[in-house]
């Protein structure tokens, strides 16, 4: 069975795939009838074998296969008690703590997140991996995302199993008992407790990030630019630094202390699975522990087995434990990786210059990544290579051993702890340093969602191209390259060749984002781009509140997915924050073209610094190929003083239905409006001001006759929008309404004269 | 599955190029022995594969080409594996004692390399024979069990008449013998002729010109070695 494990795991992926167990067994028969066809091997070893496979199988958590809900609630439900046990080590922040909690009649998996404001030391010092627990509070169904693009909390409980959320604070929570994990766990909490007393907030912070594998200390800027520059995996505890550590440990055993390899071993094999504990126990760590573990289990039993069998056989182990694991990020990251760099064995063989070597193998792990990469993020970094060149030998070769010495030396006096501290703030500024002479040079090829089509032709290609290398024949590898490359520029020139276009109602809480892509990629509209404004907000935590959260969060992950990099025409209605806020943003991250504002916006602060501004008042028209786009009001000369009355209003025909984009105008300019265009009709109405109870009359309803009403505006706002008045209205006229805050984004996609609506929330 | 050289665990070498193939097998020699056998790659005369920086015609093919009896006869030698230590070992092993298993550990080296450069012919593969006394003392014939690991029409056209091991001779004296074959049936159209080693090329020449004379239009040989 050597050499074959990999296609075990193969078949047991696509049982997974296809959701059936017998799937599994009908194509493990199948494999070991051929097998022993074609090999002749004794069969006593097989049968032996497939009892122990299927064992494995009966005994997992895989056969009784729920993947839906055993109980059913709406959105939440009334208050009660819940007793069950804790299946994952509490993470634990100054407010709050969270972990994983399996109710014990119903099997059911709930993410607890309790408040330990009312700090009682004892409580909180009893939730821990394994104890058994009574919880009150009531459960609710986590959020969704509700704008494409976004990060789905929903489906990122899901992916772990869980599909409800349980918030209760330490009063309501009684725990009892622990597990044998708990002791390492605690073990590792009160560590990272010494070395935080111990050291400079930003030494901790690099010890915490690459020794124990959490990143929350570094600051949130530095994690995004690593990401940009596909470095994240040095911050995230993987094979690299499970290979250092058992190199370091190797090194000590056997030079300086003077055991024997195999004694060196030994302890290593002892030492490796608590510190798998201690750096967090994330998919990776574990992936490489096990995988270690195997390897030397294997040389003591002087039995060789290839690598692929290895992580196969490991893979095999982590699925049949928990098969979440699967959709998890961590996991396929690491996996993939791995694979394709152990399949390249001979490829790294041939360049065993450090230089080239390391070359070989940024190049290989980033290529294979590209598919998750832009499933995920919806963008690549060409550049990154250079970047990883650079900060991996850096980080194994300095930081890494920097960060394990200061540990182990922790207990020397406060000089010695001062001279590590001045070192990581010396590696601090030299990172930084490097970084923001990279900054110029970053260069994010932003593809898009891209599709299923494209997620196999490129693999294909991609173990083309692997082959290629493999025979050494460089110069068909070289074609296989470009073809990969033109796979993702086809996936994001695409847009252009669609004569399908969409209008996209955001979900960016209380405020307007409306983006319009025509057909063929003619044109991409923004109407407003907001920004939320929670200056109410009672959260103690205010340093948390984030700056350009809606274009973050929103905005960029969005256009991004559908692989937008520039917008031709932002047109911004009337300087409120919540229709302007996120300009600034746009015009920094993205290619703004034009910005219109309405004539009384130009000469006002934020926008008179913009260079491509211009004011468009009405009877202008903005002509893109066929389409049309007028403008209804303010008119050149404005005599209104109230802001949201100086509103531009917009009014387009797309997809055979009339629209009109009317800012936050109200009643009295909705009468104006009447007045100048007494034949105003629409089809679909974007209600003005979120739905306030001064706009969208009842007289500019009757004259203008809309079917569809559009409204944006955030849930639970403090206005009481939409006012009841207002929706009560379109009703009983037998309008269709869409709501951001319920049915989150809006979609209308078009072609020629037809158009539908659709919602991200159904 | 053991290594037929040192007896040693095969480990399969699962890379890019096989672990899609659930019937692949490792080959029959481990990888550290594999380096032992080094397989001859490039910068080799064009005649005769022995080794030559500049990839010029050797001296001794000039030799052979200005020869008045050898000329034109043999156009091109191919060989898979240089002359080594252990190699010599290995021919010590498999034709003097018998070992016939061992040539299956070059099996897909031989097979690649033949491709390679006699992919297109339709050539007829001719073993050098050897006399039948010795063929009897050793069990096997080398230069078949060679042509066999091809996969091809085999003709085994020639005798050997005269019985001397041209291994224990001095070039001199391979020079000066006398030709030691004859040619049973003739053969129209393209040979390649197969033995185990490529020394001086006196045994393939001989063979190569009475083949010529017997009306073979294009005689190639084939040879595991090139000393």
């Amino acid at each position: 069975m050597r050499g074959k494990w990999h296609f075990i795991l193969f078949l047991l992926l696509i049982s997974y795939g296809s959701n059936n167990h017998w799937v599994l067994i009908g194509l493990l028969f199948l494999f070991f009838i051929f097998y022993h066809w074609f090999t002749n091997e004794e069969l006593g070893k097989q049968i032996i074998f497939i009892s122990i496979g299927l064992t494995i199988f009966c005994f997992s958590s895989f056969f009784p296969s729920e993947l839906s809900p055993s109980i059913s609630i709406e959105k939440s439900t009334e208050p009660s008690t819940y007793t069950g046990s804790i299946l994952s080590n509490p993470e634990k922040s100054t407010t709050k703590m969270g972990f994983v909690f399996k109710q014990n009649n119903t099997k059911e998996k709930f993410y607890v997140q309790v408040y330990t404001n009312q700090s009682s030391q004892k409580v909180s010092n009893s939730i821990q991996h394994g104890a058994f627990c009574k919880i009150s509070g009531s459960i609710r169904k986590p959020n969704g995302a509700t704008n494409p693009g976004s990060f789905d909390y929903k489906q990122y409980l899901k992916a772990q199993g869980i599909h409800y959320q349980l918030n209760t604070d330490l009063t309501n929570i009684t725990c009892s008992g622990r597990s044998i994990l708990s002791y390492p766990y605690k073990l590792r909490e009160n560590i990272i407790i010494y070395i935080k007393n111990k050291f400079d907030p930003n030494t901790f912070a690099w010890i915490q990030g690459l020794l124990f594998g959490n990143k929350e200390e570094l600051s949130q800027e530095l994690i995004l630019t690593f990401q940009q520059w596909n470095l994240s995996h040095l911050l995230a505890i993987s094979g690299l630094h499970v290979g250092l550590i058992c190199g370091f440990m190797y090194f000590f055993l056997l030079r300086i202390i003077g055991l024997t390899t195999e004694k060196s071993k030994q302890i290593i094999m002892v030492f490796l699975p608590l510190y798998a504990i201690l750096a967090g126990a994330q998919p990776p760590v574990l992936r490489a522990v096990f995988m270690a573990e195997f390897i030397f289990l294997f040389t003591f039993m002087k039995r060789k087995i290839p690598l692929t069998d290895i992580i196969s056989i490991t893979a095999i182990i982590f699925l049949t434990m928990n098969r979440d694991l699967l959709g998890q990020l961590g996991f396929q990251f690491s996996f993939l990786v791995t694979y394709s760099l152990i399949l390249s064995k001979d490829i790294l063989k041939k360049h065993a210059s450090f230089f080239w070597g390391s070359m070989h193998v940024s190049f290989i792990s980033q290529l294979v990544l590209i598919p998750l990469q832009l499933l995920h993020f919806y963008y690549i970094s060409p550049l990154s290579l250079l970047a990883n060149l650079v900060f991996v030998p850096y980080f194994c070769l300095f930081v890494i051993p920097l960060t394990l010495c200061a540990v182990l030396f922790s207990w020397l006096p406060i000089y010695f702890i001062k001279l590590f501290d001045f070192l990581l703030d010396i590696h601090q500024l030299l990172v930084q340093t490097i970084l923001d002479v990279m900054e110029p040079f970053t260069i994010l090829w932003v593809i898009g969602e891209i599709s299923i089509l494209c997620f196999i032709a490129y693999f294909i290609t991609f173990l083309g191209l692997m082959n290629r290398l493999n025979k050494d024949k460089h110069n068909q590898a070289f074609l296989f390259g470009i073809i990969l490359v033109l796979i993702l520029q086809i996936e994001q020139v695409k847009p252009y060749f669609s004569d399908k276009g969409t209008i996209t109602v955001l979900d960016v809480g209380q405020g307007d984002t409306i983006v319009i892509e025509l057909p063929h990629r003619k044109g991409i509209i923004m109407i407003d781009a907001a920004e939320e404004v929670d200056f109410l907000s009672n959260d103690s935590d205010l340093e948390h509140i984030e700056e350009n959260k809606v274009g973050r969060y929103v905005l960029r992950p969005f256009l991004w997915s559908k692989g937008i990099k520039h917008i031709d025409y932002l047109i911004i209605t009337h300087p409120d924050y919540d229709h302007y806020g996120s300009m600034t943003y746009m015009i920094n991250h993205f290619d703004v073209r034009n910005v219109y504002v309405n004539p009384s916006m130009v000469q006002l602060k934020p926008f008179s610094s913009i260079t491509k501004i211009n004011a468009i008042h009405q009877g202008m028209k903005l002509k893109i190929g066929e389409y049309d786009f007028r403008v209804l009001y303010p008119g050149q000369e404005n005599k209104t003083k109230k802001s949201n009355d100086s509103s531009l209003v917009i009014y387009t025909e797309l997809g055979g239905n009339r629209f009109l984009f009317t800012g936050d105008i109200g009643e009295a300019v909705e009468k104006e409006l009447l007045k100048t265009y007494p034949n105003l009709k629409v089809d679909v109405l974007k209600v003005a001001h979120h739905g306030s109870k001064t706009s969208t009359s009842e007289d500019f309803l009757q004259a203008t006759k809309p079917k569809h009403a559009l409204i944006s505006v955030g849930e639970n706002n403090m206005y009481g929008h939409p006012s009841k008045d207002v929706v009560d209205r379109l009703e009983n006229m037998g309008i269709n309404l869409f709501r951001t805050d319920l049915n989150g984004a809006i979609f209308y996609y078009f072609q020629d004269t037809s158009g539908t609506f659709s919602t991200m929330i159904p | 599955m053991n290594c037929l050289w040192c007896h040693d665990d095969i480990m399969p070498d699962i890379t890019w190029l096989n672990f899609w193939n659930p019937f692949y097998e490792p080959g029959k020699i481990c990888t550290t022995c594999k380096e032992g056998f080094p397989i001859i790659v490039d910068h080799v005369c064009p005649m005769c594969s022995r080794p030559s920086k500049n990839e010029e015609v050797c001296g001794d093919c000039q030799r052979w080409s200005n020869s008045e009896a050898f000329q034109g006869a043999l156009e091109r030698n191919v060989s898979v594996f240089s002359y080594t230590p252990i190699m010599k070992d290995m021919m010590a092993k498999w034709k003097y004692r018998g070992d016939y298993e061992l040539i299956h550990m070059f099996s897909e080296d031989v097979r690649k390399k033949f491709k390679e450069a006699f992919g297109k012919s339709k050539a007829t593969l001719v073993p050098i024979p050897l006399s039948s006394s010795r063929e009897k003392e050793r069990g096997f014939n080398q230069a078949k069990a060679i042509a066999m690991l091809l996969k091809r029409p085999i003709e085994s056209v020639l005798t050997r008449v005269q019985d001397e091991k041209q291994s224990k001779k001095t070039r001199q004296e391979r020079m000066e013998a006398e030709n030691p074959f004859q040619l049973v049936k003739e053969v129209k159209g393209e040979i390649i002729l197969i033995d185990d080693i490529y020394t001086t090329g006196m045994t393939l020449h001989w063979a190569a010109e009475l083949l010529k004379k017997g009306g073979s239009t294009k005689i190639q040989s084939f040879t595991l070695i090139r000393s």
